[in-house]
C-alpha cells in the first residue's frame, strides 16, 4: 500500500512522529541507524574503502532517480554537491503540508555519522528553500572551497537568491 | 518523483520502529500515519465514495515503478488487485530481508482509511500479490 510516489510526505511525517513520541535524540538515532546503516547500506559499507568513488556512485544514482536539479564535482580528495532545486523539499513546499520543523536537517542526520565513521569531514549549508551544498574532504583538510572555486557558476552560493543569513550551517567536528 | 531507492527506506523505518519500540508501536505508527498524513485521502473517500476510491488507487499505482494493478469497480465495492507489488519487487531487487509482518501495514492502514470514510476493508495476500477491497457499508 505504501508506495514511493508520496514517500517524501510521510517521511517528513515520520520525523515528527518520532520526535513527538521519543524526542530529538531518538530522531537522530533513526537517521543514523535506519537510514545511514540500513537504507543506504551500500554507501555506508563502502565509503571508507572506495572513498570518492562510492560517493559518486551513490549521489549520481540518487540525483537522477530523485530528479534533482543538482551539480556534482569531485577529485580524489574532495566531493562537492550543489543542489539548485531539491525535489524532496519541493514536494513538501508544494503540498503545503509540513510536519517536522526542519525537513532539510535529515540529510545531515544520516551524512554526519557516516562521514565521521569513514574518516571524512563534511560542511553543509541549506537555505530552507530548496538550495543547499555539501562538501566532503579528508580528515585534516578543512580548507573549504570559496564560492565558485570548485563548481564554477554551478555553485549555489553564487545564486542571486542565496542569502547566507537565511542558511543553517553544519560541519563535522575537527 | 517515484524513486525505487525509497523502498528500502520504508522497510528500514518499519524495522527501526519495531526493534526499538516494539511491534505495538509499529502498528500505532501505521494507524496514526493513516489518520493524520492520509487525512485528506480519508476526506476524499468520504465525500467521493467508491468512485473516488477507485480513482485514487488507479492514480496512486500508476506512479509506482513496476506496479501491475487492476482496479475493479463493482456495484458496492472496489477491488484493488495488485498482481505485482512494487514494494516487494524492489525490496527483492535490492536483496532486502523482508520480515513476515511487512504486509501488516496494509490491513492496519486500509482499515483506518475505510472505516473513517464509511466503508469496510478486506485484504488477501500471498507471494508479492495482494487484494485490497473497499466495501460500501
Amino acid at each position: 500500500m505504501l508506495g514511493v510516489n508520496d514517500f517524501i510526505g510521510y517521511y517528513d511525517w515520520t520525523f515528527e512522529f518520532i520526535r513527538r513520541n521519543f524526542g530529538e535524540d531518538d530522531l537522530r538515532k533513526y537517521w543514523e541507524q535506519a537510514i545511514a546503516k540500513e537504507a543506504i547500506k551500500e554507501l555506508y559499507d563502502t565509503i571508507a574503502e572506495d572513498e570518492v568513488l562510492a560517493m559518486v556512485r551513490h549521489w549520481a544514482y540518487s540525483a537522477i532517480g530523485e530528479e534533482c536539479d543538482a551539480h556534482i564535482c569531485f577529485s580524489g580528495d574532495y566531493f562537492r554537491y550543489d543542489m539548485h532545486s531539491c525535489p524532496s523539499l519541493g514536494f513538501i513546499l508544494n503540498a503545503n503540508r509540513k510536519f517536522y520543523h526542519d525537513y532539510c536537517s535529515h540529510c545531515v542526520g544520516w551524512i554526519r555519522p557516516m562521514m565521521e565513521r569513514a574518516g571524512w569531514h563534511f560542511r553543509h549549508q541549506h537555505n530552507h528553500k530548496g538550495q543547499c551544498w555539501f562538501e566532503y574532504r579528508r580528515k585534516g583538510d578543512t580548507e573549504w572551497s570559496k564560492p565558485g572555486e570548485l563548481s564554477g557558476q554551478k555553485d549555489v552560493r553564487l545564486r542571486s537568491d542565496w542569502n547566507e543569513d537565511e542558511c543553517d550551517t553544519s560541519q563535522s567536528e575537527d | 518523483m517515484a524513486f525505487e531507492g525509497f523502498y528500502p527506506a520504508i522497510l528500514a523505518t518499519f524495522r527501526h520502529i519495531e526493534s526499538n519500540y516494539g511491534y505495538d508501536t509499529l502498528e500505532r505508527y501505521w494507524r496514526e500515519m493513516a489518520e493524520e498524513y492520509y487525512a485528506p485521502v480519508i476526506e476524499k473517500f468520504k465525500t467521493g465514495g467508491l468512485g473516488a476510491i477507485a480513482r485514487h488507487w488507479r492514480e496512486y499505482f500508476d506512479k509506482e515503478p513496476k506496479a501491475q494493478v487492476d482496479v475493479i469497480r463493482e456495484q458496492n465495492r472496489v477491488i484493488i488487485d495488485v498482481k505485482q507489488c512494487p514494494a516487494i519487487y524492489w525490496l527483492r531487487h535490492f536483496k532486502c530481508d523482508i520480515p513476515d509482518w511487512y504486509y501488516n501495514h496494509i490491513p492496519v492502514m486500509g482499515t483506518v482509511l475505510a472505516e473513517r470514510s464509511g466503508h469496510k476493508f478486506e485484504f488477501e495476500s500471498g507471494d508479492g500479490k495482494y487484494k485490497m477491497i473497499f466495501i460500501k457499508e
